[in-house]
């Protein structure tokens, strides 16, 4: 019974050309986006394998030379775009897509998509998952009052309830028809291409499937959510003008106000030291290792390690310090990066946990999870090439530290030792793999869903003409 | 088994007393006309009798339901016509009827929609329009279409002929005798004593929430049944 009684629900609200024409209008631009990021990605990603090809064969082909120049000499290591970045780029647009490997520098990223970046996409309003997270509570509040505050308003629900439904039913078909009329028009269609795409591109697996699926699970979950809170509105305020008044504010206080405050309060309370300080940081700690003292110190750590007592015993001395040099970084590296990207995370937990707050925080904090574009995938990603980095670096240092070389002699090496380096290919982790900061968004979209059925229930049984 | 049974039925809003003490039974097939002035308490009745208000005392049986403690199961077996019907304005006729015959646990196909629209004296080439073009007499008659429909034992209307024109409430009046041969209680809260005495087979006349009066139809021609109906207003 419920199904037909759906469909006539979901004619009405599209027969009602204000709040269908807004629906419809969303559903375009949603799709747009999702089109528009992945032919963006498709080319960049060619461009990357381009190039990531390219810089493999110079890598083969920089003739013989000593390996610790060979490491300096080095590659850049690209991040292909994660499968699902098409529905959520999250912060991927403001993190580099590459990183120069060499010798002794953990590098920043380059190449930041946000500086080609359409004025849309420059206002963060260009993808599918920021235009339902923040614009699609608009619309499902306006269907939602077109489906009851209007009804109430002209007297339709006191003949509806005369005839014998349980109120219940009635509003839970209501939001059922708001829900199925949004999720089939925003989350459904986009799902649906990305899977396309990921077929057609040969990136379907278990992983991308399960992120699809769970992606728009989140989404149908969100919409159900605001659906559920503007049936109830629509059903509590005593007047169509107020239920307006009272959705209209909500969504302002959902998606405008509470992200924006949220983001506030978690950069003030848990402040981060600019990127800046930290590059001073490392960039100060290192050359200390240079100083006189050190100097000294490495000396008898090397004669120590060699188990001799003059530099001159050591086969390679040079190469033999510029290795313990190396590993001095990768120590210095970890201890500065490493809580750094701690705080990071801990923000980005800060932020899932006011999911709590507004049931758009937690969608647009557990969106990029499920999307592979949070920082805890893209620092997945920074790990994954530093590891490369330094098995490069180290794999260079031990071959010219295993052949003698001394004062201005130099061993050097050719294609046979840098084919030895496998080339750099980057998976992202499978979904559940990681430590998710985000996970509270989805613990908080749990929570909505179930206030939000309450409310529902309570307003329903309360219900009168 | 009666159609309706009121029985000694009370409710106050605050210090007024809006209903007090009414007891009315209706047999199958008997039409009943409520009359009495603005709050009397006429649409009230109509509302605890569709469990939409909870009398403060007395019980109210619909065929046998009670509907102080099963009011759906009560309103199944009603079908309500408020003053004014408000239909969903972007569906049609046909849709409308078959929206609020599912509302009611009923599903109906096209076909017996359009019978029942008919019965309803729905003109067919309105069937399929947009029931926002429609007048107030159309949308009544979608709504008895809707009552019809439920396959009710005991048909509520609210001031069924308010605002409605002469032919309209022609109309009316036919489908009130048929579904009264069908066996269907009505009991229809009016001010319209000519249409009272048209369909009508008892009558009461409700003076501040009581029953003032309960007549057979039948022995009174119209100009006693108005005088009676003044007179009983005024004392």
């Amino acid at each position: 019974m419920i199904l037909p009684l759906l469909r006539l629900e979901i004619a009405m609200l599209r027969r009602d050309r204000r709040a269908w024409g807004a629906l419809l209008a969303l559903a375009i631009v949603v799709v747009l986006s999702c089109v528009s990021i992945a032919v963006e990605n498709v080319r960049v990603e060619a461009t990357k394998g381009d190039v990531a090809a390219a810089e493999r064969q110079r890598w083969l082909g920089q003739g013989e030379k000593d390996p610790h120049s060979a490491a300096h000499y080095s590659i850049f290591a690209f991040k292909r775009a994660p499968a699902l970045s098409a529905l959520d780029p999250g912060g991927n647009p403001f993190l580099g897509q590459t990183v120069y490997l060499e010798a002794h520098h953990q590098n920043d990223m380059l190449y930041r998509p946000q500086q080609n970046a359409s004025p849309l996409q420059r206002i963060g309003f260009a993808s599918p998952a920021a235009l339902i997270a923040g614009v699609a509570p608009l619309v499902v509040f306006l269907l939602a009052f077109t489906l009851v505050a209007q009804e109430r308003e002209r007297g339709t629900t006191r003949l509806a309830l005369g005839a014998a439904i349980h109120p219940s039913m009635l509003v839970i078909t209501k939001m059922l028809a708001v829900w199925a009329s949004t999720a089939g028009l925003l989350v459904l269609p986009v799902a649906v291409m990305t899977l396309g795409q990921l077929t057609l591109s040969g990136q379907i697996d278990g992983d991308t499937l399960l992120r699809v699926f769970a992606w728009s699970a989140m989404f149908a979950g969100y919409l159900a959510v605001l659906a559920a809170i503007g049936i109830a509105i629509s059903l509590r305020a005593s007047n169509a003008r107020l239920a307006m008044t009272m959705l209209f504010g909500l969504w302002i206080a959902f998606s405008l106000a509470l992200p924006r405050a949220a983001s506030t309060f978690v950069d003030t309370a848990k402040p981060l030291p600019s990127s800046q300080a930290i590059r001073q940081q490392m960039a100060s700690e290192a050359p200390a290792f240079w100083s006189d003292e050190q100097a000294q110190r490495n000396k008898q750590e090397l004669l120590a390690r060699h188990g001799v007592s003059r530099l001159e015993d050591i086969p390679n001395p040079r190469m033999a310090e510029l290795d313990l040099m190396e590993r001095h970084s990768h120590e210095v590296f970890d201890r500065i990066l490493g809580p750094f990207y701690d705080q990071v995370e801990r923000q980005d937990r800060w932020f899932a946990l006011l999911g709590f707050v507004s049931p758009t925080i937690a969608i647009q904090a557990g969106s990029a999870t499920l999307a592979g574009t949070d920082f805890s995938h893209h620092r997945h990603f920074i790990d994954t090439a530093e590891r490369y980095r330094r098995d490069l670096v180290n794999r260079m240092n031990a071959d010219g530290m295993a052949h003698r070389a001394h004062g201005d002699e130099r061993h050097t090496n050719d294609e046979r030792l840098w084919s030895q380096i496998p080339e750099f290919v980057y998976a992202g982790p499978a979904l559940g793999t990681l430590s998710m900061p985000a996970w509270p968004a989805f613990g908080a979209l749990l929570v909505w869903l179930g206030v939000a059925a309450t409310v529902l229930t309570i307003t329903a049984r309360e219900l009168r003409p | 088994m009666t159609a309706l049974q009121l029985d000694s039925v009370s409710i106050s809003f605050g210090p007024l007393h809006a209903v007090a003490d009414l007891s009315i039974q209706l047999r199958p097939g008997e039409v009943y006309a409520l009359l009495g002035p603005n709050g009397a308490g006429k649409t009230t009745t109509l509302n605890m009798i569709l469990g939409f208000l909870r009398p403060e005392r007395g019980s109210i049986a619909v065929a046998g339901v009670d509907a102080l403690t099963d009011p759906l199961g009560a309103r199944a077996r009603i079908g309500y016509l408020p003053e004014t019907v408000m239909l969903h304005p972007t569906l049609s006729a046909i849709e409308n009827l078959t929206y609020f015959a599912l509302l009611a646990g009923r599903k109906i196909d096209v076909t017996t929609a359009r019978r029942l629209l008919d019965e309803a004296g729905l003109q067919s080439s309105a069937h399929e329009r947009h029931s926002g073009s429609f007048s107030k007499g159309m949308r009544q008659k979608v709504g008895v279409a809707i009552a019809l429909a439920k396959q009710a034992n005991l048909l509520l209307l609210d001031e069924p002929t308010s605002g409605l024109d002469a032919s309209a409430a022609n109309d009316l009046s036919n489908v009130i005798r048929t579904a009264s041969s069908r066996g269907i209680a009505v009991l229809m809260a009016t001010h319209d004593l000519f249409r009272v005495k048209d369909v009508a087979h008892r009558l009461g006349i409700l003076r501040s929430g009581q029953l003032v009066e309960e007549r057979d139809a039948a022995t009174l021609d119209p100009v006693a049944l108005e005088q009676l109906y003044l007179q009983r207003l005024a004392s």
